[in-house]
């Protein structure tokens, strides 16, 4: 019993991982006013390139460097990222293109993009490769033992049985948010988002910010993909990867929502999601018996949520919880 | 008076100024500008991926042998030209219950949910009440079922934004993935221990035409296609969803129910979605799919697609179906390419459809904004001040 | 005196257009050290536009900027403030959901440390100084229009701007609230700041102002001081030359009543009362002025007749018809709703683009507006409208390359012919405008005098609501004026003096807000 909803949570929190990196990327880019929807492909490229450069990296050295294997990941995953949300940037607020149609777009092209990058590194006739190395090292628990009793087990579970991206995102939610909160350039930042007009007015470089948010916001998307391969999926990167990072993609989007655009919210509510996806495994905890088919029922309730969460922050008006008020809006300063 | 202090003292290098209306020739030269670019860029894809031995020449007839047929070939033309004929015409009729929802400036991402219900509900009548069922009440009810589900999946956000503003493209595209879940539902309770869902029987089935039993389905999508058409263009309610696209509150002072005409207008988009879902399952999938395996699922991934579509055909139907035509060749053309070339086998179809979608995007910044460059010689005024020191 | 002042901005054959739209043409500027210039023109002369392109809003086609004596290129609202200018724009540039205190710390300048606490006690300062009354802590989505104004002037202070804009200040103001402002902008003056106030009321010029600048249609006219100014010198740079309006009046001929209001009272989304129990009578033949500061509840009268604003319980507004006398309630219903009850209303509101007309459609589809529903069919009626269009087009001589070209493409006066000659074709009994002559230039707008004047002839009952009192004057026969939201008198304009209109627009203040 105990153990089984260990296992739960241990899974929630792996599966939270990759969505609040994709929902923190996705929050920073929104406060900006650009409404990404090429997240989930972003999120692919991140996986692509953050596993694959890390995979030629191991497969190539002769003792690979567990500093430079996790680095190279890290790098990657977040530099590509951070490309194709400049490339956003640059249709959406330079040629004020549509949001919502050139994220789509975008979507197109980074799964498509990573499919093609991935396909690369795997020899003809494989289906999956693994990174080995690099999963080793991304799923290796924290070193916190303490001791065997009941409660010292569900600690240690619970809070360190995981691999150290976990910890990584939570200290980037807790510094977005008083980022946001406490500093001139959250304050600017958010200023962009709601009003550009007044930003502008305000003498603040709304196009730099724009980009700025949107590029590192991918970057953070993008390091989601590459937990995704190389904890949550084992190491292991398939063609079929793809389309599994751009489930959770979308997922990272409703989360946003869900968490109304605060990035403390995140956190809970990514490890909220997680139990929600898992639970259909686990549902025997609660004495209900349930047939596979009515567990992607349980699949749509996060989904559910979402929208009962968007409906109550719609109908009560409060003004704290509204998306960012210039959301997938272009701005141009001479518009009359 | 000389010191040069931070103020800068010269005109930017570069100003974007807004031009008047676009002309019909400035937007057939700037989609035509944006297509050579599109070209270019996956012209040296090609060529690098391709390692010098994939000639853009050679790729581009691959392309076109993939989406229209070998030429001079008839069976393989035949059998493209159909292909290609229903999945063009199914992208079109998707963007076209897409644009009176454009038009109203109500953002629906949420085609894919829409299809995906309409679809559904189709497959239910086809799986659990088609057998003991005479074929015409069958095909009437899947008919009235598809449109009538796929019209409320619509509704539902648009009655939340008539009446308290919820951003309608987060709730549709939400909706979208409760939609697929309740799929997957259906078709893990159908397949059971099956490893994949057999099709429906055969007497469910829309009956053929032209020898194919989607043949059905391409006259009426091209018909809705035309018949939207007038709507926008000719009828009330096509005037009055300009109207409130353009402006609400001239829209209420001119006596326009702007409410119902939100909840009206999504009501027709999504019962044309959902009409396609339906006509899909019974026409030509005769199925349905787990929605993780994207391109057997009802709506092909198209929800997404035909948003694009839409949007860069301008809610002009037969541009629609230009564009429409075009992202066929792409998707099979650049299939056909990876069945040649294995290095172009996995995903370059989609990083190619990216990267032509982008510059068609992109480019039509300039059909509303031009560039100016800082003028070279630029006349020199004094200052009153200078006059005054130098007259003291 | 001459010497020690010092130019601090001057601005040189600056020439800014829209489209085809000339906003400013060749215009010259320059203002002093320690001095309040005052920029004088009428509603749509390019007073704020030429500004805008101070405060890096605007980048200008032509000209040549100076501050301090040296060319300065002004590309964004940063540049603006590196150069010491700071602009109070008439649509304050404010985060909603940010406090008083965070949308100061934006406009922040970059070398200051960012410390909240300390903004608030050198905002608290600012107050203190003049008197401001703000909530520092309060969201700007609970203020005012007079403390957002407030806060927008904190900011430009706490930054510490050398130079000040001000768009039309007192506009949202009550007296004492503009005598207070006024203060203040003295005080800056005495600061050795120099302040240029954008304004088209005379009394504020000859107030304030050491110096008067007027533009005209886009162009500069010339600077005067205002110690050698009078209102009527300075109202014959306003308008051309000192023209007596000669309006055309001709006598009602037997009036009844139309519309009679009754205890009318309306309230905005916030929930603030915008039209305090307001009644009167409106009589056929006879055009009703009606004045009154801006804000003070004339939009809101005009849309509760239409039925496009919701009319407190207890209210009433009937409507007379001509043909049968038949009576009818216009509160609670919708404006199809009037329209079927064959109630013959017209209706110019004052944004054209964005409530008279659809800015993207043509003339024919705008004239469809009114007609598109005039037949039994599924289909929209395009006949009647495209004659009409037609028709409007040849008698008001509406300048448009066709009558398919989105009316957005056209001038302000084309845009007002095509929005009234629809509304009159309509052949109503009730006719409102709100701001007709807005902007329109001298011929346009008597050409729509003459239009109303047919109309009052023919026995339709005109609402006129205007801002020019001249023209109230001349053109009305009944003025009512609105101050605060409610009635503060109706008078007789063939017998009224201005100062008397003017009076009763200020006045009844103090006693409406006692409650």
């Amino acid at each position: 019993m105990l153990s089984t909803i260990l296992s739960w949570i241990t899974r929630a929190i792996l599966f939270g991982v990759v969505i609040m990196f994709g929902a923190m990327g996705e929050t920073l880019t929104e406060k900006s006013g650009n409404m990404n929807l090429g997240t989930p492909g972003i999120m692919c490229i991140g996986g692509a390139f953050g596993f694959g450069c890390t995979y030629l990296y191991e497969m190539n050295a002769q003792n690979p460097n567990a500093f430079l294997s996790i680095f190279i990941a890290i790098f990657c995953a977040f530099f590509f990222s951070a490309l194709a949300g400049a490339l956003f940037c640059l249709l959406t607020t330079t040629l004020r293109a549509n949001q919502n149609v050139t994220g789509l777009a975008m979507t197109i092209f980074g799964s498509g993009l990573a499919k093609f990058f991935g396909m690369f590194i795997i020899p003809e006739g494989v289906v999956t490769v693994k990174a080995t190395f690099a999963n080793r090292l991304f799923s290796k628990r924290m070193p916190v033992e303490l001791g065997s009793g009941k409660i010292a087990t569900v600690i240690e579970e619970v809070f360190f049985g995981h691999g150290f991206m976990l910890y990584v995102a939570i200290v980037i939610a807790i510094v977005m948010a008083v980022f946001l909160k406490r500093t001139r350039v959250g304050l600017n930042l958010r200023a962009v988002g709601e009003n550009s007009g007044t930003a502008d007015a305000a003498g603040i470089n709304v196009s730099r910010y724009k980009y700025l948010a949107t590029s590192v916001g991918a970057g953070i998307a993008g390091l989601g993909g590459a937990y995704y391969i190389l904890d949550y999926n084992y190491g292991g990167w398939s063609t079929g990867a793809a389309g599994g990072i751009q489930a959770l993609g979308w997922l990272a989007v409703a989360l946003v929502i869900f968490a109304i655009w605060r990035p403390l919210n995140l956190i809970w509510g990514s490890f909220l999601f997680g139990l929600c996806y898992w639970l259909y495994n686990y549902i025997g905890v609660f004495g209900v018996r349930m047939t596979s088919a009515q567990s992607a029922l349980l699949e749509a309730i996060p989904y559910v949520i979402t929208i009962l969460v968007l409906i109550i922050s719609s109908v009560q008006k409060k003004r704290e919880n509204q998306p960012p008020a210039a959301l997938g809006r272009s701005y141009f300063r001479e518009d009359r | 008076m000389t010191e040069s202090g931070k103020h800068t003292t010269r005109e930017p290098l570069v100003r974007i100024v807004k031009r008047g209306l676009p002309s019909t020739g400035r937007s057939i030269a700037v989609r035509a500008g944006s297509l050579l670019a599109a070209l270019l860029i996956c012209g040296i894809y090609i060529l690098v991926v391709g390692k010098g031995e994939v000639t853009i020449g050679n790729a581009l007839s691959q392309m076109w042998n993939g989406t229209f047929g070998i030429p001079g070939n008839a069976r393989s033309m035949r059998i493209m030209l159909w292909d290609t004929a229903i999945y063009s015409a199914k992208l079109l009729c998707i963007s076209v219950a897409l644009a009176p929802a454009f038009k109203m400036k109500f953002w629906n991402i949420g085609a894919e949910g829409q299809i995906i219900m309409g679809g559904l509900m189709t497959a239910i009548l086809m799986h659990d009440f088609g057998s003991g069922m005479p074929k015409p009440l069958l095909i009437f009810l899947m008919v009235i079922v598809c449109i009538v589900s796929g019209a409320i999946w619509g509704v539902i956000p648009a009655v939340f934004k008539a009446y308290w503003g919820t951003n309608e493209t987060l709730f549709t595209l939400m909706m979208n993935y409760v939609a697929m879940k309740i799929m997957d539902y259906f078709y893990n309770m159908w397949k059971g221990k099956l490893s994949a869902l057999p099709t429906f029987p055969e007497q469910t089935w829309l009956p053929p035409l032209f020898d194919r039993s989607y043949g059905w389905n391409i006259v009426i999508f091209v018909a809705l296609a035309v018949i939207m058409y007038f709507y926008l263009k000719k009828t009330k309610q096509g005037y009055e969803i300009a109207v409130v696209g353009d402006s609400a509150n001239t829209a209420r002072y001119a006596g326009i129910n702007v409410r119902k005409v939100i909840i009206r207008t999504m009501a027709i988009s999504g019962a044309i979605c959902g009409l396609c879902g339906g006509l899909t399952v019974a026409g030509q999938n005769h199925n349905i799919a787990y929605s993780a395996e994207a391109v057997h699922t009802v709506t092909s991934g198209y929800g997404f697609t035909a948003i694009i579509v839409a949007w860069l055909a301008n809610f002009n139907t037969l541009g629609m179906i230009l564009i429409a035509v075009l992202i066929q060749f792409l998707e099979k053309g650049t299939g056909q390419l990876g069945n040649s070339f294995p290095a172009f086998a996995v995903g370059a179809g989609n990083v190619m459809i990216g990267i032509v979608l982008f510059c068609i995007i992109g480019g039509a910044f300039f059909m509303n904004y031009k560039l100016v460059f800082r003028k070279k010689a630029h006349p020199k005024h004094k200052s009153e001040t200078e006059v005054r020191a130098s007259d003291a | 005196m001459e010497q020690k002042k010092q130019v601090a901005i001057e601005m040189r054959g600056v020439t800014k257009a829209f489209g085809s739209l000339v906003a400013n043409k060749d215009v010259d500027l320059c203002v002093y050290r320690g001095e309040i210039l005052a920029l004088l023109g009428e509603n749509g002369s390019g007073k704020t536009t030429l500004m805008n392109m101070l405060s890096g809003i605007y980048y200008p086609d032509a000209g040549e900027i100076f501050v301090d004596g040296k060319s300065v290129s002004i590309r964004s609202p940063k540049d603006a403030f590196e150069c010491g200018i700071g602009m109070i724009h008439q649509h304050f540039k404010l985060v909603d959901i940010f406090s008083a205190v965070e949308n100061v710390a934006l406009a922040m300048d970059s070398q200051e440390k960012y410390n909240l606490k300390a903004v608030a006690a050198k905002m608290q300062q600012i107050c203190d100084r003049y008197g401001f009354e703000l909530d520092i802590q309060q969201k700007v989505y609970d203020m005012t229009v007079s403390q957002k104004q407030t806060l927008e002037i904190i900011k430009v202070l706490y930054r510490g701007a050398d130079f000040l804009i001000l768009d039309e200040p007192t506009a949202v103001l009550t007296p004492q609230e503009a005598d207070k402002l006024f203060q203040v902008i003295r005080n800056m003056r005495e600061d050795g700041k120099s302040v240029i106030i954008i304004t088209h009321k005379l009394h504020e010029v000859l107030d304030i102002s050491d110096r008067v600048t007027i533009l005209r249609k886009g162009q500069y006219i010339g600077t005067v001081d205002t110690k050698d100014a009078t209102e009527d010198s300075l109202t014959e740079m306003m308008v051309g030359q000192k023209v007596e309006l000669n309006i055309d009046r001709p006598e009602p001929v037997d009036p009844e009543p139309r519309l009679i209001l009754k205890n009318v009272t309306c309230k905005n989304a916030e929930g603030i009362i915008v039209l305090d129990d307001v009644s009167f009578t409106v009589n056929s033949g006879e055009i009703l002025g009606i004045a009154g500061i801006s804000g003070c509840g004339q939009k809101e009268l005009l849309e509760a007749i239409a039925g496009l604003q919701g009319v407190e319980a207890g209210g009433s507004i009937l409507y007379y018809s001509p043909q049968n006398r038949k009576t009818t309630e216009l509160v609670g219903k919708s404006p199809r709703k009037i329209r079927d009850l064959g109630v013959a209303l017209s209706f110019v509101p004052e944004d054209r683009l964005g409530m008279g007309l659809v800015g993207s459609m043509g003339m024919t589809e705008n004239m469809m507006l009114r007609y598109y529903n005039d037949n039994k069919t599924i289909f929209a009626e395009m006949k009647k409208p495209r004659k009409l269009a037609l028709k409007i087009k040849e008698e008001l001589d509406v300048a448009t390359p066709g009558i398919d070209t989105p009316v957005r493409a056209l001038s302000g006066g084309n845009v007002q012919k095509v929005l009234v000659g629809r509304e009159i074709a309509a052949s109503p009994t009730v006719l409102m405008t709100a701001y007709a002559v807005r902007g329109l230039d001298i011929h346009t707008s008597y050409t729509i005098y003459r239009l109303l004047n047919e109309q009052k002839q023919a026995g339709v009952a005109v609402i006129y609501v205007g801002e020019d009192l001249d023209v109230l004057l001349e053109i009305s026969d009944r003025i009512m004026v609105l101050c605060g939201g409610r009635v503060n008198g109706i008078v007789d304009a063939r017998t009224t003096t201005k100062s008397e209109v003017g009076l009763l627009m200020t006045n009844m203040r103090k006693e409406a807000q006692h409650d």
